[in-house]
C-alpha cells in the first residue's frame, strides 16, 4: 500500500497523474482518492456537494484534466494553489466578488502552527464571503488582504477548522488543533498500512504525539500504561535491561509469552533497549487472532510494530533533541537501627538458644567484626554506600528532508544513563539512517538501517546484602580494601566487595531493512521485496582483580564471552488492490523464509601473575581455564494469504491463512496451518444512521475468530543432549570431560505448535465531534497443546521434558475512553483512560483433567498461582499443640510448632498439617490494570500527567517471612512487629520461625504509580526567530514520582523480590531544537 | 515485452526459494553431544564413566554447578544430625527437619537426595542401554568394564535409596515414552538387583589397583567392600564376610601403620596422615584407601568452594572469639552445624583409650591457643573449652582435624576439594566384624575389630565384650563423618536406641517412623498414573 501512494509522487507537478476507477461512489471517494495518490489537498466549503455520486474512469490522466471531467456541467470550479486545490461553487464564487473589491483592506501577516510550536506548511487560508485565499509557506508565514470585520478560516488536513475575527491589528499568529477525529489516520498493520476505519482487527496504534508524552531514554517506558491489554514489567529497572512485555495476559505455560516485535516490517529478535525512542515514528500493537495471524506461528502472544521515522518531501531540516535527567532510587528499604539491630539479635539468641541475661550482652550477640564497630560506635548506612543519585544526558540531532524522488532520514544519537545502584550505566550510540528512492514509475527502492553501539558492565553491588548488612559491619579495611565479611561467616558479604572488577558489555547492533516496491502491468497488482538482516556482536569480558572478594583468593580471574548473532527475513509479497464500484479487494499473498544464528564463544582462566592484563591476556591465567563454543540456529518457512473485502465502506471482511513451517519442532511435525476471518460493520455508514451524524461520528462493530501459534521454545528439544562436565584423576591430574544425560536431557520428537484459537468482538466509538471516543474489546482465546516443560516422575531417567499437553484459557476485557474534557482556542484538556481485566485459567493438563500438583497446574484455575498453606494465625503460649490420633497416639498437629510459629490453615479439617492442607493462595497476574492520562494545553504551555494502577496481584512478602529474610542473623525492618513472648499480638511470627515445610506468606498488593508528570513549553514565534530556529521547546519530566501501596518495604513492585534494581524517579529536563 | 520478462522472472525467484527449501527446516545439533554420537566408541564411554563418577562425587554438592546440586546447605549433615554423633550449633533451614526430626515430604534434601540417586542410575542405565549396543571397542575388554562400572554406580545408587526410603521403584532403562506409573519395589527384590549389578562389577572391573587407566578409578575390590556391605543389609552374613575377606586378602591393601605422605617428617601420627591433602591416593603411598573420589583444589574438574561441606559442619566458630583470629592452622572457617555430643568425643578423653592415637590432639582438638595478634596480651594463651563455648555459643569444643580444611590463600573457602576416601580398609574390617558378630562369631568379629584398634594403638577387646554396640562406637572412633551414621544405624537397626540414648537434642523427638525419610511428594504428585504410596507416619 505504501507503493501506491508513493508511485505517483514522481509524475508531481502541475499535472500530477492519477489512477481511478471507481463507479457509483461519492465525489469524496475520488477526492481522496487523488489526495492519497499525490501531494494536493482538497479544499471546499460547506456548499460543495461532496455525496453527490459519479463515475470515473482515469487511467494514468494529469489530475486536472481528471478535475475539469469530474465538474463537467456542474458550477463547480477548481484552482490550483501552492498544494491546495481550492474548490468553489461559480454562485459563492460571484457573490463574493462584490465584497472582494473592498478598499478598506489591509495586509494581515502572521504564522500558524501547531499545538507543539511546530510551523504548518500549506494551511490554506481564506476569507471568509470571499475568494480571497492563500497558503502558509515553508516557514508556516502567510500573508493575506483582509478587512476589519472579516473572519480568516484556516484549514488543514488532520487538523480542525479555526476562524479568527480580523480586529485592528494586522498580525495574527494561530494556534492550530489537531483534530481528535482519527478515523483516517493511516495504521500500520502487519505487511501494509489500513485506514483505521477500516480495520477488522484488534489494532492499537501510539503515534509519535503520543510517543513523546514521557520523556525516557527507553521505547517501552513511553508506551506504559497507553495501550490497554499490553502489560509491561520493569522487573530490572538497571539502566539497559529489557522490560518484559505481555499482551492480553499469559497464554503458555512454558513457551515464551512475549509477543513479536516487527520492526520496519522484518522481525527483530533484538533488545528493544537498543533503540532510540527519538527515531520512532509510531508503535502499533495487534492483539486479537485476525489481527496476529498473518504472523502465523509467531502470533499468539500478539505483534507489536515499530516504525520508524522516514524522511518526508522538503527542504533539509535539522533538529535536535537533548534530555538531561537526575535520577535517585523512588525509596528505600527502612532498615533496623543499631539499637533496633542489637535488641532483635537478642531476642534471637534468646528464643532460638535460650540465652538469657549476662549471655545477651552484644559482644556475645555481634559477630568479631561488627564489635571492632561496635566498640567505637561507628555505623553505617549500607543503602547510601550502594545508592546513589545519578546524572544522564542524551542527544540527538538528525537530519531529513527529500524530493519527490528521493527522501532521506538520518539521525546521530549519544546517551549516557547512570543508574541509581553504584556502577550501573549505560552508554549508546545511535546511527538511523533511511533512504527512499523512486528510480521510475514501477520501482522504488529503500533501505533502513540503523547501527546501534551500547556498553553496559561494571558489577553492582549485591543490593540484598546492602538491605539485610548490619549498620555495625565494617565498610572498609585500614588499607581501604573493602572489608570482606562485615558480620564474618554470615553469606552475606560486604555488598561492594566486587565493585572494583574491571567488566566491559559491549554490543554492536546493525540492523539493515532493504526492500524494493514494484509496480506490475496489471492493473492493481504489485509486487515487494523485503530483505531484512540483523547482526548482533556482544561482547563480555571481565577481570576481577586481586582488589575484589571473588578475584583475591584464586589471584585473579578472568573471563570473555563473545556471541556472534545473525538472522535474515526474506520475504515476497504480492498485492492485487482493486476497486469495482462499491466493492474494494485488497489480496495479500507472501512467501518467507527466516534464520536465526547464534554463536556464541568463551574462555575464562584464574591465576594471574599481575592484574594489569585485566581480561585481555587469558593465556596468562595458570589455572581452571576453560573455554566454550556453541551453536544455535533456527529455520522458518512461511507462506501467507490475506483478503480484504470492503463494500461502501460498510461491511469489511478480511480472510487470512498463513502456514509456518519451523525447525524445532519434530520430524512429522513442522509445518502448521493457521487460518482466520474478521468482520467489521461501519454502523454509522448505514442510511438509517443518517439523523445521528450531528452527534455520532462513528459506532464499528468488529468481530474476529482465528487460531495463532507459538513456537517460543529453544531449538533441539526434540532430540536427546548429553551434558557435559568435567572431572579430574589423581593428584595434580588432568581434567577429563565427563558426560552423562542430564535431568532435562532426553528429547520429544513429538514437539509441535502450541495453538491458540481467539474469538474477539470490539466496538470503535466516536460521539460529539471527536469529544468522546474510545473502544471497547472482549475476547476469548482457546490454547491447545501448550508446549510445556512438564515435570514427569524421575525414575523415566529424566525429569523435565518439553511435551504438547494440555489447555488453556484466557478470556478478558478492554477499554479504551479518550475524552476532550475542555476545548477552545487557548485551552484544551484532555483525558484518557485504559483498563483490562484479563482471566486465564488451564481447561486442562494431560487430558484427564486431573490437577498436576508438581507443576502447580490446576484445572479450572489460573496459569501461575501460589500453591501453599495458608498462614491465619500465630502459635500462642497455651494453644493446644498435641491431639490423639484413631490409634490412641499422640500427634503434633503442627510438626515443630512452638509459641510464635505461624499457624497454618487445616483446609482438610482432619487435625493435622501437611500437605493436603495446601490451598491456591491466589493468581501471579493481576485482577487489572488502569491507567490514566490526563493533558492540559494552555496556549504554549502543556502539562500531563500518567497514572497507572495494578490492582490485586499475588505475591509472595518477603517481609513477613522473617526466618528467609533475616535468617537469624541479617538486619531486619526497622518498623517490624514481630512475634515475642513479651509481644504476642503482633502482625509477624517469631523471628526463629523455622518455615514449616518450607511455605510462604503472601499478600495481595494493589500498587498505584505516578509515573510520569511532565511540564511543557514551546517557545514563542517571536523568540525563535530571533534565534534564527524554526521551533523550539523545553520541558520537564519527572518519571517514576511515587508509587502508593500498603507494602513499603519492596525497591521495585514490578518484582516479587523485594531487593530487586530500585526503580528510579528521575527528573528530566527536555529540550528540542529545530533549525 | 519487457514486462513479461520481469513477471516470469519473479515467478522463477518463487519457484527456485520454494524447491531450494525442502531440507530448509531440518535441524542439526552442533553444540551438544548427544547419546547417538557420543556413545560410540571406548573414548566416548569414558567420557560417560567420568559422567557417572562426577554424579557420585556431587552427592553431598551443596550450590556448586557440578554433576548435581542439592540446592540446600546441609545434604551431608541430613544423615549425621539425628543419631548418636551431634546436635544442631547453628540451625540452617536446610537441616533443622532432620535436627528436629520434622521433615515431611516436602523437605528439600529428602527431595534432592532422591533425584541425586535417579540421576545416577538415569546416568548408569544410559550407558549401559549404548554398551550393549556398541560393537566399536578399543580393547576387547572395554564393553565389559564400562558396563561393570555403570552396574556398580547404579547399585550405589540404589543403596542410598533403600537406606533411606525403603522400598523404591527399581528402574534399568531409561523410559521411551513418559511414565507417570510407578510403584516401589520390595527392598528385598532391590537389595537382589544390587548384588547381581555388584557381582558383574566385582567379576569385571580391574583387579590390580596399581594398575588401573586412570588413578581414582573403581577396582574390583570397591565391588567386594560394598557387596559387603549390601550382603549385610541382605542379612547374607556369611557371603558379607567372604566378600570383606576378599578385599583383606586380596594382598593389596594394609592398614597404614607408618608416617607416610605430604606431611610425614612434620609432628602427627599416622591416623592423621591419611586425612592430609594428597594423601589419600595409593600414588601418595596410602595403601589403605579402595575406592576415592577425586577432586583437586582450584582445577577445572576439581570440585569447588560448593563441593563438601564437612570442614564447615564439623568445625568450630573459634574466630569469633575475642582473641582468635582465623587461620588455616586452625582448620579454616567452621560453621558448627554439626556439633560433636559430649558421650563420645567427651571433655579430654571422651570414649577413647588413652593410647589411641585417634584421640591424639593431632586427630582431635582439644587445645585452642589465642592467635590473633592484634591482641598481643591474650596471644598465645589457651582458651579454655567450657559447656558455654560447645552447647550455647558453639565457638568452642574439641574439634575433628580429619576435617579441617585451611587454605592460606583463601580464609573464608566454604569448599573442601582434598579427595574423600569413599572406602578405606579400616571399614572393610569393621564390616567384616559386624559380618561375624551377626554369625555369632565373636572372637572372629573380635580379632576383624582389633586389626583396626592395634593400629590405633588403642587396647585390644576380648570376644566375651563383643556387641553390635561396640562395633558401632568402634565405627564412630575410626570412621565419624566419613561413614553415613544413618546408614549404619539403619543397617543394624540401632537408630532409634541410640538416638534417644544419646541425642540430647533429637532424641526426645525422634518418632519410630523416622527410621525412613518420607517419600518426596514431587515423586507421588507427579506418578499421576498411578497411587504412589507413602512412608507410614509421614
Amino acid at each position: 500500500m505504501l507503493t501506491m501512494s508513493m508511485l505517483p509522487a514522481q509524475t508531481h507537478g502541475q499535472n500530477a497523474k492519477v489512477t481511478v476507477n471507481r463507479n457509483n461512489v461519492t465525489l469524496k471517494t475520488i477526492l481522496n482518492d487523488i489526495e492519497s495518490q499525490t501531494n494536493y489537498l482538497f479544499i471546499y466549503g460547506k456548499d460543495i456537494d461532496v455525496n453527490r455520486v459519479v463515475d470515473v474512469t482515469s487511467m494514468q490522466q494529469p489530475t486536472s484534466s481528471l478535475l475539469s471531467k469530474l465538474f463537467e456541467g456542474t458550477d463547480i470550479s477548481y484552482t490550483l494553489c501552492g498544494n491546495h486545490i481550492a474548490l468553489k461553487t461559480e454562485s459563492k464564487g460571484r457573490t463574493s466578488i462584490g465584497t472582494q473589491q473592498r478598499d478598506d483592506t489591509k495586509t494581515i501577516k502572521g504564522r500558524v502552527f501547531d499545538s507543539t510550536g511546530e510551523p504548518l506548511v500549506g494551511v490554506a487560508i481564506s476569507i471568509e464571503g470571499t475568494n480571497r485565499m492563500t497558503t502558509t509557506d515553508i516557514d508556516g508565514n502567510y500573508s493575506i488582504k483582509a478587512a476589519e470585520g472579516e473572519t480568516i478560516k484556516l484549514t488543514y488536513i488532520g487538523f480542525n477548522p479555526y476562524h479568527q475575527e480580523i480586529g485592528k491589528g494586522n498580525s495574527y499568529n494561530i494556534r492550530m488543533q489537531e483534530d481528535t477525529k482519527t478515523l483516517d489516520e493511516v495504521v500500520v498493520v502487519g505487511y501494509g498500512t489500513m485506514k483505521k476505519a477500516d480495520l477488522t482487527g484488534g489494532v492499537v496504534n501510539v503515534g509519535e504525539k503520543d510517543l513523546n508524552r514521557v520523556a525516557s531514554f527507553n521505547l517501552i517506558d513511553k508506551v506504559a500504561s497507553q495501550i490497554p491489554g499490553l502489560n509491561i514489567t520493569t522487573g530490572n529497572a538497571a539502566p539497559g535491561v529489557d522490560q518484559s512485555i505481555l499482551i492480553r495476559g499469559q497464554n503458555s505455560l512454558t513457551a515464551d509469552n512475549a509477543p513479536l516485535v516487527v520492526l520496519d516490517g522484518i522481525p527483530y529478535n533484538g533488545s528493544l533497549a537498543d533503540i532510540d525512542p527519538n527515531t520512532i515514528e509510531s508503535i502499533s500493537v495487534l492483539k486479537d487472532a485476525s489481527a496476529a495471524a498473518i504472523y502465523g506461528s509467531r502470533g499468539s502472544n500478539g505483534i507489536i510494530l515499530i516504525q520508524s521515522k522516514k524522511g518526508r518531501i522538503g527542504a533539509p531540516r535539522v533538529s535536535y533533541r537533548g534530555e538531561f535527567s537526575i535520577s535517585e532510587p523512588q525509596h528505600r528499604v527502612n532498615v533496623m537501627s543499631p539499637e533496633k539491630y542489637i535488641k532483635f539479635k537478642q531476642d534471637i539468641a534468646r528464643l532460638q538458644d535460650g540465652w538469657e541475661g549476662e549471655q545477651l550482652r552484644p559482644e556475645n550477640i555481634l559477630s568479631a567484626s561488627e564489635l571492632t564497630n561496635y566498640y567505637q560506635g561507628i555505623t553505617n548506612d549500607w543503602q547510601n554506600i550502594i545508592f546513589r543519585t545519578a546524572a544522564s544526558h542524551d542527544h540527538q540531532i538528525s537530519l531529513s528532508g527529500g524530493t519527490e524522488q528521493t527522501t532521506y532520514n538520518a539521525a546521530l544519537a549519544y546517551l549516557n544513563q547512570q543508574g541509581v545502584v553504584f556502577n550501573s550505566r549505560m552508554e549508546r550510540y545511535n546511527l538511523d539512517l533511511s533512504v527512499t528512492q523512486v528510480l521510475n514509475k514501477w520501482l522504488t527502492i529503500g533501505v533502513n538501517t540503523k547501527y546501534i553501539q551500547k556498553q553496559t558492565g561494571g558489577i553492582t553491588p549485591n543490593i540484598e546484602h546492602a538491605v539485610k548488612q548490619s549498620p555495625y559491619g565494617i565498610f572498609k579495611e585500614e588499607n581501604g580494601n573493602y572489608y570482606e565479611e562485615p558480620m564474618d561467616q554470615s553469606l552475606i558479604r560486604n555488598p561492594m566487595v566486587d565493585v572494583n572488577a574491571d567488566q566491559d558489555n559491549t554490543s554492536r547492533n546493525l540492523i539493515i531493512n532493504s526492500y524494493a516496491d514494484i509496480v506490475l502491468p496489471i492493473k492493481g497488482l504489485s509486487f515487494r521485496t523485503n530483505f531484512g538482516y540483523n547482526n548482533r556482536t556482544i561482547f563480555t569480558g571481565t577481570y576481577y582483580g586481586r582488589d575484589t572478594f571473588t578475584g583475591k583468593s584464586v589471584s585473579g580471574k578472568a573471563s570473555v564471552n563473545n556471541t556472534h548473532y545473525y538472522d535474515y527475513t526474506w520475504e515476497n509479497i504480492l498485492k492485487y488492490n482493486r476497486t469495482f464500484g462499491k466493492h474494494m479487494i485488497d489480496l495479500t499473498g507472501l512467501f518467507s523464509l527466516q534464520k536465526t544464528s547464534s554463536n556464541k564463544s568463551g574462555g575464562s582462566a584464574e591465576s594471574f601473575i599481575n592484574d594489569d592484563s585485566s581480561f585481555h591476556n587469558l593465556s596468562a591465567g595458570e589455572k581452571n581455564k576453560t573455554v566454550t563454543s556453541s551453536l544455535r540456529e533456527t529455520q522458518m518457512l512461511s507462506y501467507m494469504f490475506r483478503a480484504n473485502y470492503n463494500f461502501a465502506n460498510r461491511y469489511l471482511l478480511t480472510l487470512t491463512g498463513r502456514t509456518d513451517g519451523y525447525s524445532a519442532f519434530g520430524k512429522n511435525n513442522k509445518y502448521a496451518f493457521f487460518p482466520s476471518v474478521a468482520l467489521g460493520w461501519n454502523i454509522h455508514q448505514e442510511s438509517f444512521m443518517a439523523n445521528t451524524h450531528d452527534w455520532l461520528d462513528q459506532i464499528k462493530l468488529r468481530v474476529s475468530y482465528g487460531s495463532n501459534g507459538n513456537q517460543a521454545i529453544s531449538p533441539y528439544q526434540t532430540l536427546d543432549r548429553l551434558h557435559i562436565g568435567t572431572y579430574v584423576w589423581g593428584d595434580n591430574g588432568s581434567t577429563a570431560n565427563a558426560v552423562y544425560l542430564p535431568n532435562d536431557g532426553a528429547g520429544n520428537p513429538n514437539l509441535k505448535w502450541e495453538t491458540t484459537h481467539t474469538f474477539n468482538v470490539g466496538v470503535d466509538f466516536s460521539f460529539l465531534n471527536g469529544r468522546i471516543y474510545g473502544s471497547i474489546d472482549t475476547y476469548v482465546s482457546n490454547t491447545k497443546d501448550l508446549l510445556m516443560k512438564r515435570t514427569v516422575p524421575i525414575m523415566n531417567g529424566y525429569s523435565t521434558i518439553m511435551d504438547n499437553i494440555g489447555r488453556t484459557r484466557n478470556k478478558g476485557i478492554e477499554i479504551s475512553l479518550n475524552t476532550v474534557n475542555m476545548k477552545n482556542n487557548d485551552l484544551e484538556w484532555r483525558t484518557g483512560i485504559n483498563f483490562s481485566l484479563n482471566r486465564d485459567k488451564i481447561i486442562d493438563v494431560r487430558g484427564d483433567k486431573k490437577d498436576d500438583i508438581t507443576n502447580k497446574w490446576f484445572v479450572g484455575k489460573p496459569i501461575q498461582v501460589y500453591y501453599d498453606y495458608k498462614v491465619v494465625d500465630i502459635w500462642q503460649e497455651g494453644d493446644t499443640y498435641t491431639k490423639t490420633d484413631s490409634n490412641g497416639n499422640t500427634v503434633q498437629i503442627q510438626k515443630g510448632a512452638k509459641p510464635g510459629s505461624a499457624k497454618l490453615q487445616d483446609t482438610n479439617g482432619d487435625g493435622v498439617i501437611n500437605s493436603n492442607d495446601k490451598v491456591i493462595i491466589g493468581s501471579k497476574q493481576p485482577s487489572f490494570r488502569m491507567a490514566m492520562s490526563n493533558e492540559l494545553t494552555w496556549r504554549n504551555f502543556y502539562f500531563s500527567c500518567l497514572l497507572n494502577g495494578t490492582f490485586k496481584v499475588t505475591r509472595e512478602l518477603n517481609e513477613a517471612n522473617i526466618g528467609s529474610w533475616a535468617y537469624n542473623l541479617y538486619n531486619y525492618l526497622e518498623d517490624a512487629d514481630y512475634w515475642t513472648p513479651e509481644n504476642t499480638d503482633s502482625k509477624y511470627c517469631s523471628p526463629v520461625y523455622s518455615n514449616f515445610d518450607g511455605h510462604s506468606f503472601y499478600h495481595n498488593f494493589t500498587y498505584i504509580q505516578i509515573k510520569n508528570m511532565t511540564i511543557g513549553y514551546n517557545l514563542e514565534h517571536s523568540l525563535i526567530k530571533r534565534m534564527h530556529l524554526q521551533k523550539a521547546s523545553v520541558n520537564l519530566s519527572v518519571n517514576n514520582v511515587w508509587t502508593f501501596c500498603d507494602i513499603h518495604s519492596v525497591l521495585n513492585y514490578d518484582n516479587s523480590w523485594f531487593a530487586s534494581y530500585p526503580t528510579a524517579r528521575s527528573y528530566v529536563l527536555g529540550i528540542n531544537l529545530t533549525f | 515485452m519487457k514486462k513479461i520478462h520481469i513477471i516470469s522472472a519473479f515467478i522463477a525467484l518463487f519457484s527456485i526459494t520454494a524447491v531450494s527449501c525442502s531440507d530448509y527446516l531440518d535441524e542439526k545439533l552442533k553444540s551438544e553431544l548427544a547419546p547417538d554420537n557420543t556413545y560410540t566408541s571406548s573414548y566416548g564411554f569414558e567420557t560417560g564413566s567420568a559422567g557417572m563418577y562426577a554424579i557420585a562425587r556431587a552427592e553431598y554438592n551443596t550450590w556448586g554447578s557440578t554433576a548435581f546440586m542439592h540446592s540446600a546447605a546441609c545434604p551431608y549433615e541430613s544423615q549425621q544430625i539425628a543419631t548418636d554423633l551431634a546436635i544442631m550449633g547453628t540451625k540452617d533451614g536446610s537441616i533443622q527437619p532432620f535436627g528436629y526430626c520434622t521433615l515431611t515430604s516436602n523437605t528439600g534434601i529428602v527431595t534432592s537426595t532422591w533425584k541425586w540417586a535417579y540421576s545416577l542410575i538415569a546416568a548408569a542405565n544410559e550407558v549401559l542401554a549404548y554398551a550393549e549396543k556398541n560393537t566399536n571397542w578399543d580393547k576387547p575388554t572395554d564393553q565389559a568394564t564400562y558396563i561393570a562400572e555403570a552396574r556398580f554406580f547404579r547399585a550405589y545408587a540404589y543403596r542410598t535409596l533403600v537406606y533411606l526410603y525403603g522400598d523404591v521403584p527399581y528402574v534399568d532403562k531409561i523410559q521411551e515414552t513418559i511414565h507417570t506409573d510407578f510403584t516401589r519395589t520390595p527392598k528385598a527384590e532391590v537389595i537382589q538387583h544390587m548384588l547381581d549389578d555388584l557381582n558383574y562389577a566385582s567379576e569385571h572391573l580391574p583387579v590390580d589397583p596399581d594398575n588401573v587407566p586412570k588413578v581414582g578409578k573403581l577396582t574390583k575390590w570397591a565391588a567386594e567392600h560394598l557387596l559387603s556391605e549390601v550382603y549385610l543389609m541382605n542379612g547374607d552374613n556369611a557371603n558379607a564376610e567372604k566378600s570383606a575377606l576378599n578385599v583383606i586378602n586380596s594382598g593389596y591393601f594394609r592398614l597404614m601403620s607408618d608416617r607416610f605422605g605430604v606431611e610425614k617428617n612434620k609432628p602427627g601420627d599416622v591416623f592423621a596422615d591419611l586425612f592430609k591433602e594428597y594423601n589419600q591416593n595409593r600414588t601418595s603411598g596410602n595403601m589403605e584407601s579402595i575406592w576415592v573420589m577425586q577432586f583437586e583444589y582450584q582445577t577445572k574438574g576439581g570440585g569447588d568452594a560448593y563441593d563438601d561441606w564437612t570442614r564447615r559442619a564439623w568445625e568450630p566458630k573459634y574466630f569469633e572469639i575475642q582473641g582468635f583470629t582465623l587461620a588455616d592452622t586452625l582448620g579454616g572457617r567452621g560453621l558448627c552445624q554439626l556439633v560433636p555430643l559430649k558421650w563420645w568425643i567427651g571433655d579430654d578423653a571422651g570414649f577413647f583409650d588413652a593410647t589411641d592415637i585417634r584421640n591424639s590432639e593431632y586427630n582431635i582438638k582439644r587445645h585452642w591457643y589465642y592467635n590473633n595478634p592484634k591482641t598481643p596480651n591474650m596471644l598465645g594463651k589457651r582458651c579454655e573449652i567450657t559447656d558455654e563455648t560447645w552447647f550455647t555459643t558453639y565457638r568452642l569444643y574439641p574439634a575433628l582435624v580429619k576435617f579441617f580444611y585451611g587454605k592460606a590463600d583463601n580464609l573464608t573457602y566454604t569448599g573442601t576439594n582434598r579427595d574423600r576416601m569413599k572406602f578405606r580398609l579400616a571399614e572393610t574390617y569393621l564390616l567384616l566384624a559386624e559380618a561375624r558378630f551377626n554369625k555369632g562369631d565373636m572372637s572372629g568379629a573380635a580379632e576383624a575389630l582389633n586389626v583396626v584398634r592395634r593400629r590405633a594403638h588403642a587396647s585390644e577387646i576380648t570376644s566375651g565384650q563383643m556387641t553390635i554396640d561396640v562395633i558401632l562406637d568402634e565405627r564412630i572412633r575410626e570412621l565419624v563423618g566419613e561413614e553415613s551414621r544413618r546408614f549404619t544405624l539403619c543397617r543394624t537397626g540401632k537408630l532409634l536406641e541410640r538416638c534417644r540414648k544419646y541425642n540430647t537434642e533429637a532424641g526426645p523427638l525422634i518418632q519410630d517412623y523416622n527410621v525412613l525419610w518420607p517419600i518426596p511428594q514431587e515423586v507421588i504428585d507427579s506418578n499421576t498414573g498411578t497411587t504412589f504410596s507413602q512412608n507410614f507416619g509421614y
